[in-house]
């Protein structure tokens, strides 16, 4: 037997490990993804669990702006009532201080991940949609407003969707509204509504679509306050009386109603709703001749914990998990998205 | 017989060739092979944990004013019989004072290293949610209120097990207890 034989078995036998390694990484590939993947599904579902059915703890945190953020013991947002209970109903105010808190120095992104047990091990953002998407364009000094509504998930413009809305002006000192006649949205999915005969002055308008019972409300203000529960926080002095803004629903219809209710005058630009409607839409308030508006529209709330706009993000390495929830008596979709930070 | 020497030391170089090759293969299976098992591992503590959040809130849920208390809630744990055919185990660990939160932790029975956690979504030492992770405070609790079916709290259940279960308990003071458990037919709690 010469050298080179000798040097030709020992070749053969490192091409077969270097081929056999190679076969195994390959076969085991496909099941460590599948593996890992089953596993971020299971993460998901139990977030998503977790924040659509645990109130919170003080589970009061949202409309309770005495609760600090950074001093929760739970992170949840279903709604929280001592009598009654709803699955996938969520809290309207635990919702906006997701991103609207009191104190805007508080970074709530450490928070919720912390809270969730979460560590640094993932990331997770989540996103609120109604199931319409609804454009409210106004023109200019005109008190016309054009109103588009589209499908979410195709884009394709909704014939015959009913729009109802509701303007409210302060007129003597006190919010007064003035009411659209019903209409319709035309092929193209669009609608005109005309308010041009109404002084200009600051105003609050809501708009609601309802297309096969599924109804998106939209609250439009210039001037706008913060509301958490009773409690309206403005940088503007607020007069004695409020105006709660509500969506019923009477005669097959959805109607926007409203309840006038007392505002008294709390430290440091805090105010006091005295008789609090429960699920209304808008509390406005009036402030030197102009309408002030606390909005609880919380379409298009997303939360994520990392600082990069995650929808702009493409990430194959996420999951995202989707459920139809109910806020204010409103149907909305929320996704949550949940990423590995580390390996 | 004459030999050459240069062939006794190819020949002793092929050998331990083929020893190594050997070797290097087995070591290299070895690791995908605790890589896999690893993955399994995570799968059944995800598993686990999302039962755990499930329960938990099922029981906040349904107990609430002075009506539903005191019924223990459970969800079955179908539990695979074993892991490519090595058995494991599953406990329940407290790191609250690591501020690290409850975790869920399964493990090889042969292998103590190769093990995964899963985190259970409440965090804070003083939350009101508390799991059972002391041997001490094990003992049985009443399912609904027939007593037909008890769960036997333990803070380790071991795969294929068809009895496990994880339960959820509301009672006075807005404190809820979750563990894992085993359940008995026939034999009633305290």
């Amino acid at each position: 037997m010469h050298i080179y034989e000798y040097l030709f078995a020992a070749a053969i036998m490192i091409t077969m490990l270097l081929a056999s390694s190679s076969m195994i990484e390959t076969l085991s590939a496909p099941h460590t993804q599948t593996s890992e993947r089953e596993q971020l599904k299971m993460t998901s579902e139990k977030i998503m669990n977790q924040i659509l059915f645990n109130p919170g703890n003080p589970p009061n945190w949202g409309s309770d702006p005495s609760v600090p953020i950074q001093g929760l013991q739970t992170f949840g947002l279903a709604q929280y009532n001592e009598t009654t209970r709803g699955a996938y109903v969520l809290d309207p105010d635990k919702i906006l201080r997701l991103s609207n808190d009191i104190n805007t120095n508080v970074t709530l992104r450490p928070i919720i991940p912390e809270l969730l047990n979460l560590g640094n091990e993932y990331g997770i953002a989540l996103e609120l949609a109604t199931p319409l998407e609804v454009n409210v364009t106004a023109t200019p000094d005109s008190g016309i407003y054009a109103i588009s509504v589209t499908s979410q998930e195709d884009g394709l413009p909704v014939y015959k969707a009913t729009i109802t809305a509701s303007v409210y002006y302060v007129d003597n000192g006190q919010i007064v509204n003035q009411k659209a006649q019903p209409n319709w949205t035309d092929p193209s999915g669009t609608c005109t509504i005309d308010f041009s005969n109404l002084p200009a002055q600051t105003k609050a308008l809501i708009v609601v679509v309802d297309y096969a019972n599924i109804c998106v409300v939209k609250v439009l203000s210039d001037k706008q306050a913060r509301i958490f529960g009773n409690q309206i926080l403005s940088n503007q002095t607020l007069g004695g009386t409020a105006c709660q803004v509500l969506i019923t629903e009477g005669n097959g219809a959805r109607v926007i109603e409203n309840v006038t209710s007392g505002l008294t005058s709390s430290a440091n630009g805090w105010y006091q709703l005295t008789d609090p409607e429960p699920s209304t839409i808008a509390t406005l308030a009036v402030s030197n001749n102009d309408v002030i508006c606390a909005s609880r529209d919380v379409s298009n709330v997303t939360y994520s914990s990392i600082s990069v706009d995650f929808s702009k993000l493409i990430n194959p390495v996420s999951y995202s998990i989707e459920r139809t929830v109910t806020i204010n008596q409103l149907a909305y979709s929320i996704t949550l998205y949940v990423w590995r930070m580390s390996y | 017989m004459h030999v050459p020497i240069q062939h006794i030391i190819g020949t002793v170089a092929i050998i331990g060739l083929m020893i190594s090759v050997g070797l290097a293969y087995t070591i290299e299976t070895s690791f995908v092979q605790q890589d896999i098992s690893q993955q399994q591992l995570a799968q059944v503590s995800e598993m686990v944990a999302l039962n755990i959040a499930d329960t938990v809130n099922l029981a906040n849920f349904a107990n609430f004013g002075n009506f539903t208390r005191n019924n223990t809630m459970m969800i079955s744990l179908n539990l695979p019989l074993d892991l490519a055919g090595r058995a494991y185990a599953v406990q329940l660990l407290n790191e609250t004072g690591d501020n690290q939160g409850y975790n869920v932790n399964s493990y090889l029975l042969d292998q103590r290293t190769t093990n995964a956690n899963a985190t259970v979504p409440f965090n804070s030492a003083q939350d009101s949610v508390q799991l059972t992770t002391d041997v001490t405070s094990a003992g049985n609790l009443y399912w609904i209120e027939t007593g037909v079916e008890a769960v036997t709290s333990t803070i380790v259940v071991y795969g294929g097990n068809s009895h496990a279960v994880v339960w959820a308990w509301k009672g006075e003071g807005n404190v809820t207890l979750a563990g894992l458990g085993v359940i008995s037919v026939g034999q009633a709690g305290k």
